[in-house]
């Protein structure tokens, strides 16, 4: 509560034209509202200019913000706008996020503590799997994944950050989750 | 990998998808730049909206305004009929000495 309190006293400032209190908001928020994005456009390139464009929204829309709900929740809601804008602009990308390093690093990697060495290439291995599985899903099957379990919101600020019911979100949530055991059953079955 | 049928299981598998944690200061200032460029969207609308509080404030202000000069206009009124403007009228402009407040006391005084 009162981290709300706070992030409208600073989005009051920012109406206003406050560039202190405009950077203290996006410094608290930043790290968490990248990784969202990387998630959903699965780089760090595009998630960054995003990034850029949502914050920039925030900045030239916040006289007009309304305190209605959490300001992270209208954060999240822009954000995965804009994703969901650059997937359609740029076709659905096959790009798939670098959930672990290239092959070439992991050599590396795994050169300097043979131990563990086979463990983490199966941990990456997995990692790997999952992501693409993750990247397969319909966007808005993804975003439900991300919010509810990469961000642990609840189902009732996720639901308000995509912009629908909450009866809507769980349905989503739910066709999420089977899509995501299907797709790793299949994947595992190869 | 195993196969995910349940809940924990299947967070646990999104857990092994970890994105590390960035230093994301270069990506600040470039979202503080590219603010510092561009102006704010003031509410400058044609069309003020009626939910708006500040409009309704706005709205009751010029109305109270409109009132007060209503009511000050009244409270002079005695003073400027006080001396009838068809009295000087027959030797001089009736519209132009209405106009002018107090016009008519100033010719008493110095006639």
């Amino acid at each position: 509560m009162e981290q709300r309190d706070a992030d409208h006293d600073l989005m009051g400032r920012v109406a206003l034209g406050d560039m202190r209190a405009y950077r203290e908001l996006m410094g608290k928020h930043l790290n968490r509202s990248v990784k969202v994005a990387e998630r959903m456009l699965g780089n760090r390139q595009d998630a960054e200019d995003v990034m850029q464009e949502a914050c920039l929204k925030i900045w030239v829309e916040a006289p007009r913000w309304q305190p209605r709900a959490k300001f992270s929740t209208w954060l999240y809601r822009i954000v995965l706008n804009a994703c969901l804008d650059r997937r359609r602009k740029n076709g659905t990308t096959t790009a798939h996020m670098a959930a672990a390093p290239a092959d070439e690093d992991w050599a590396d990697h795994i050169a300097d503590d043979a131990p563990l060495a086979e463990d983490r290439l199966i941990e990456a291995q997995q990692a790997a799997q999952v992501q693409k599985a993750l990247q397969d899903l319909p966007d808005r099957q993804r975003a439900a994944i991300v919010l509810s379990y990469y961000e642990n919101m609840s189902n009732q600020d996720s639901a308000d950050a995509m912009g629908i019911r909450l009866g809507a979100f769980q349905q989503l949530l739910f066709r999420a989750k089977q899509s995501l055991k299907t797709s790793l059953i299949s994947e595992t079955s190869l | 990998m195993t196969i995910h049928d349940d809940d924990n299981r299947l967070r646990a598998a999104l857990d092994a998808c970890k994105i590390q944690d960035r230093d994301n200061a270069g990506l600040l200032d470039a979202v503080l730049f590219n603010a510092a460029a561009t102006p704010q969207q003031r509410k400058t609308r044609l069309f003020l909206p009626v939910f708006d509080p500040a409009w309704r404030m706005q709205v009751a202000m010029l109305a109270c305004l409109a009132l007060l000069g209503y009511w000050g206009g009244n409270a002079l009124a005695p003073a400027t009929t006080a001396t009838p403007a068809t009295q000087i009228s027959s030797s001089g402009n009736t519209y132009m000495n209405t106009l002018i407040f107090g016009a008519n006391n100033w010719k008493e005084i110095i006639l």
